[in-house]
């Protein structure tokens, strides 16, 4: 009578293994359905905005952002030009008397 | 039941559940690494048609970037044109002002009526008549015409130019210092006066003084 009620439980967890296995496969297969399903998206979209770029259409954003980026390099670039000047500055005016007295020797006997 | 059933069933209730979990887990990576992967599957086609796009619209791309990092630098380069003037500037504006000060005395590193005699000579040797009237600022025009240094100066020009030299001072005129010398008809001019000089200078010599200024 035990070794009967070992096999029926034996059986029940076989059962319930079974159930487990259905559920992992599921589990994989909905994130293959979800995974083929972003591509395909993605791919659609990729595809929508090249045609239109084609046409000259829905472009605005790229130039936008082109243009933003652009900004920032400009930036940087004003940004060495004022260092550059603010050093150019302070050089002139540390060598300002030299300057003078080559003018001042030069105008009075050049 | 006895005590050694219980303890069957309960291993192979454990053993059952563990493998039960462990196939759940190994789905759920499983579906996971699935799911990563067509992320970046995804990430990759929007960057391919990211750049297509790009390929696409190249020139008005090209067109912004040379308009807006050419703006940039002609902005730039004008900032260090305005600061090279402004240095070569300040430089000739301090140089004006010492030789206010030594044409007027202040400075006496100098000596001006040395140097006033040098232009005078040099006026009369360019104009290269004998004949010669002489105009300068009032302070000068008192110097010049006190017997002993105008007769300083005729030596000087009778020695310089040879012969005898006559040479009139005229009614004082504006100017920082030096002279303007004329002919007796007039016909020749020779400006050699401090703010002539100096506005000869600039011109000859701005890029030598913008190199020193260190603004070149």
């Amino acid at each position: 009578m035990e070794v009967g009620r070992v096999i029926s439980i034996s059986e029940r967890l076989q059962e319930l293994l079974k159930n487990a296995e259905k559920e992992a496969d599921d589990i994989v297969s909905r994130a293959s359905e979800q995974a083929q399903r972003m591509v395909s998206e993605a791919k659609v979209e990729a595809e929508k905005k090249t045609r239109l770029a084609r046409l000259g259409q829905g472009i605005d954003e790229y130039l936008r952002e082109e243009e933003e980026k652009v900004r920032k390099e400009a930036e940087e670039i004003l940004k060495e030009f004022r260092n550059h000047s603010e050093a150019s500055k302070r050089m002139a005016e540390e060598r300002l008397q030299q300057a003078v007295e080559l003018i001042v020797n030069e105008v009075v006997t050049g | 039941m006895n005590q050694s059933t219980v303890e069957i069933e309960a291993r192979l209730i454990e053993r059952i559940v563990e493998r039960r979990n462990a196939l759940l887990a190994s789905a759920e990576t499983k579906a996971e690494n699935i799911l990563k992967a067509a992320e970046e599957e995804a990430r990759k086609i929007t960057v391919e048609g990211y750049n297509q796009i790009l390929g696409i619209i190249g020139s008005e791309l090209k067109a912004i970037r040379d308009r807006v990092l050419g703006r940039a630098n002609v902005e730039g380069k004008k900032m260090l044109v305005e600061v090279r003037e402004q240095a070569i500037s300040r430089g000739f504006d301090e140089a004006e002002k010492r030789l206010i000060r030594i044409a007027t005395g202040k400075d006496k590193s100098i000596d001006y009526w040395d140097i006033l005699k040098r232009l005078i000579v040099e006026a009369c040797s360019g104009i290269g008549e004998r004949e010669f009237l002489v105009s300068a600022n009032e302070r000068d025009t008192k110097l010049l015409k006190r017997r002993a240094l105008a007769r300083e100066v005729k030596e000087l020009l009778n020695k310089t130019l040879g012969g005898d030299i006559d040479l009139v001072v005229e009614a004082p005129t504006e100017c920082l210092g030096g002279v303007i010398v004329r002919n007796r008809e007039g016909t020749k001019i020779f400006y050699n006066t401090l703010e002539g000089r100096l506005l000869k200078v600039r011109r000859r010599i701005e890029a030598e003084i913008a190199e020193v200024l260190g603004v070149s």
